[in-house]
């Protein structure tokens, strides 16, 4: 089994004539939190999105579990990945439920799987509610559930805890702190919540104007004392605009 | 003053929208077919007539769709980024309407000047001998603008009110629908009021037709201003219940959960995913709605007619299919697929969707949920006609070739469902598909006229469902044809989610 589940060489994408990232290598080891840190417009969505094949690179390659992310393999690649990218995907119309059998509809899934994940989100309660009566935090929950259906290897979530409370923030930290623990999975979380990152992470990839300034252990990073806020804010300070 | 500045505001939200594209398309499309139809005529005493008999009934077929594609946009940037929640804590719901009511009329007085002109340049082309009749000219778009308010003030309620603009755009091509058929009908009272036949009610040239010889002879008529007056009372009451609406308006609250069963069992069910995605759509009802309009009025049309009619079920068929085969089929098939596309389009959906499943199965997916709704519909409008035939005893048995004509006919539909499945595919738009596959319709008739059976999607429906141009077509060749266009936009719809970016929040 290899080492990394996802490594980047030589990542690059365009937006118009102006790159949004640039020469991006990234290696992210299996079974951790990989935090992945920058300001906003720094290119972690874009990242991400490269990361699923949602958008295809203008040069240099990506593996995934594996396998070189192609047009081809795209979806035998996602079929193992779980994501909530940009912000919750969701049909209003129907239920929290209803959305969760979609996705064990695409993923060949049974019952128990949606109880499982409505379970882990604390949704089930309000499982039979149409989604687009949800708050803005069960929302973000319901993503997060869609993300974790069928145990995926790689869980790509793109600041997850966008508009949940303190108490939701706290219960969806504890959550990706358990997942590597509960199903072996690797997961790769952006935030722009330094502190938050700080409590779940042991890796970061630290990206600024499309380029990736730092990738490492947090302990590493961490060595001087410092706060992951310091030391981001001096990082993200100096970097070379491309 | 202020209201001013709010519509110099409605202005500047509507920037790089191209709203009024749509009145030029619309136009541009009714002054090709008048110079396209007339110009052997050219020089016929009876020019001007000519254009102010043609042009109230394209009105008719043509602006109600128009005018609700037009408040659709409107109001769908409003809808779409939730702007109302955010309006309202600093204007009034009244205002707001208010200001797209006027910015609208506004719009529409530039679409009656753009169409007078255009009036004026097809009389030049044409050379008509006679000069302009500008009291007739001045009448005719004074008419025409007081009904396109008419409608404007309706589906502005429609558009306002309801956030899924499928409701406004369906409304506005069944009203079409019932104009035009309306207009064929004898002079009655239901013709009169209703709204989409005002086009119609307001003609100053009329029409009179020798049995005999066929020959057709245009008059002109004294207006009859009782028209105008009726236009004048829907405004008056659609502004009213709209000012009743407006008041009770807010933000639309969490709809309470209903009586569903809570914390019951978690079952999978064995549904199709499209079909789940659509459910509690609107979009669904069209397909059973529109054939039963068209099967009422084409049975009282048949009836009404017999005189004429006199090929029994073969007459029936036509008076059934006609204008539903030709124009709101394909309008019914592209409302369908812009709503099934349209659920995937909202939001970050799309990525939801391209990371779970293969493109070849989410197009056919959606290809095969289309298919199967439009298959039911087609079952539909035959199971109407037969119904219709024998309610009012017509004579023989049913025609021979009706099972080959519906075979063609859905495998012509199917090529129309894969055409409309790209198109919604590419044009994230939810109205252009609907006015693509509304002028689809005609340019089908145009090239099927012109005996260009296999050149579109829409020429070879019309060519199935014309039993008479059918039999002289060759059979061998519509099926690879429908085949090939069938595969090619699959093809082409898979190609394009392979390989375009996925693209969310638009």
């Amino acid at each position: 089994m290899k080492e990394y589940v996802l490594e980047t060489y030589g990542l690059s994408k365009k937006g118009g004539n102006k790159y949004r990232i640039k020469d991006v290598n990234m290696a992210v080891p299996r079974g951790c939190v990989y935090g992945f840190l920058g300001p906003n417009g720094a290119g972690k969505t874009t990242t991400m999105k490269l990361m699923l094949g949602l958008i295809r690179p203008d040069g240099g390659t990506l593996e995934v579990l594996g396998n070189q992310m192609t047009v081809k393999n795209r979806f035998e690649i996602n079929q193992k990945t779980g994501s909530l990218i940009e912000s919750p995907a969701f049909y209003g119309h129907l239920t929290g439920q209803e959305n969760l059998e979609i996705i064990a509809r695409y993923k060949g899934l049974k019952e128990n799987d949606i109880k499982e994940v409505l379970g882990l989100v604390h949704l089930y309660e309000r499982k039979d509610d149409k989604v687009k009566n949800y708050s803005l935090g069960m929302k973000q929950r319901l993503g997060i559930a869609m993300a974790l259906m069928g145990k995926p290897e790689l869980i790509i979530l793109d600041e997850p805890t966008n508009g949940l409370d303190p108490a939701g923030i706290n219960e969806i930290r504890n959550l990706i702190k358990d997942i590597p623990g509960l199903y072996g999975a690797t997961v790769i979380i952006s935030s722009h919540l330094l502190a938050e990152i700080e409590q779940i992470a042991d890796h970061v990839g630290i990206i600024n104007k499309g380029q990736m300034i730092y990738e490492g252990p947090l302990s590493l990073l961490e060595k001087n004392n410092a706060s992951l806020e310091e030391v981001f804010l001096e990082m993200t300070k100096g970097a070379e605009q491309i | 003053m202020n209201m001013i500045k709010e519509l110099y505001t409605e202005t500047k939200k509507h920037k790089r929208r191209f709203n009024l594209l749509i009145f030029i398309a619309v136009v541009l499309f009714e002054m090709i077919f008048i110079f396209g139809n007339y110009s052997k005529k050219a020089g016929a005493e009876d020019g001007w007539l000519l254009l102010f008999y043609s042009m109230p009934i394209m009105n008719c077929l043509f602006f109600p769709a128009v005018i609700a594609g037009f408040t659709s946009r409107l109001m769908d940037i409003e809808h779409k980024g939730d702007m109302l929640k955010c309006l309202y804590t600093f204007t009034t719901p009244v205002r707001i309407f208010y200001t797209k009511y006027l910015y609208g009329t506004i719009s529409i007085l530039v679409l009656v000047f753009m169409q007078c002109c255009a009036l004026f340049l097809c009389a030049e082309m044409l050379r008509f001998p006679s000069s302009v009749p500008h009291s007739y000219m001045l009448l005719y778009c004074a008419y025409t603008f007081l009904t396109c308010v008419m409608l404007f003030s309706l589906h502005m309620i429609l558009s306002y009110f309801f956030r899924n603009q499928a409701v406004g755009i369906s409304t506005g091509l069944i009203g079409s629908f019932l104009g035009l058929f309306s207009s064929f009908l004898p002079k009655s009272l239901f013709q009169k009021i209703l709204p989409w036949s005002a086009f119609v009610n307001g003609m100053f040239v009329r029409m009179d037709w020798d049995k005999e010889t066929n020959d057709t002879v245009l008059f002109l008529e004294k207006p009859d201003f009782s028209a105008f007056l009726i236009c004048a009372f829907w405004i008056f009451l659609l502004s009213a219940v709209s000012l009743i609406l407006l008041k009770r308006a807010g933000v639309e609250e969490n709809e309470r959960s209903k009586n569903v069963e809570k914390n019951g069992k978690i079952m999978i069910h064995k549904r199709p995913v499209e079909v789940l995605k659509l459910k509690g759509s609107p979009a669904w009802i069209a397909f059973i709605i529109v054939p039963l309009i068209s099967a009422i009025i084409g049975t009282i049309n048949y009836r009404e007619n017999l005189g004429i009619l006199t090929e029994g079920w073969y007459s029936l068929w036509t008076q059934h299919t006609l204008f539903l085969c030709y124009f709101f089929m394909p309008v019914i098939i592209g409302i369908f697929t812009g709503c099934i596309w349209r659920v995937d389009h909202h939001g970050t959906n799309m990525n939801l969707l391209m990371t779970h499943q293969r493109p070849s199965r989410i197009v056919l997916g959606k290809f095969g949920a289309t298919c199967f709704i439009t298959t039911v519909s087609i079952l539909w409008v035959t199971f109407l006609y037969t119904a219709a035939g024998f309610i009012l005893k017509i004579d023989g048995t049913l025609p021979k070739g009706l099972v080959s004509w519906l075979l063609m006919g859905v495998l012509g539909a199917f090529a129309i469902c894969a055409f409309q499945i790209f198109i919604s595919l590419v044009i994230r738009n939810f109205i252009l598909p609907i006015m693509i596959a509304f002028v689809g319709g005609f340019a089908g008739i145009g090239c099927v006229s012109k005996g260009y059976f296999y050149l579109t999607p829409f020429s070879l429906f019309d060519l199935a469902m014309n039993q008479r141009e059918l039999g002289t077509a060759d059979i061998g060749r519509f099926i690879m044809a429908s085949i090939v266009m069938i595969v090619l936009f699959i093809f082409l719809s898979i190609l394009y989610l392979n390989r375009a970016d996925v693209r969310t929040h638009e």
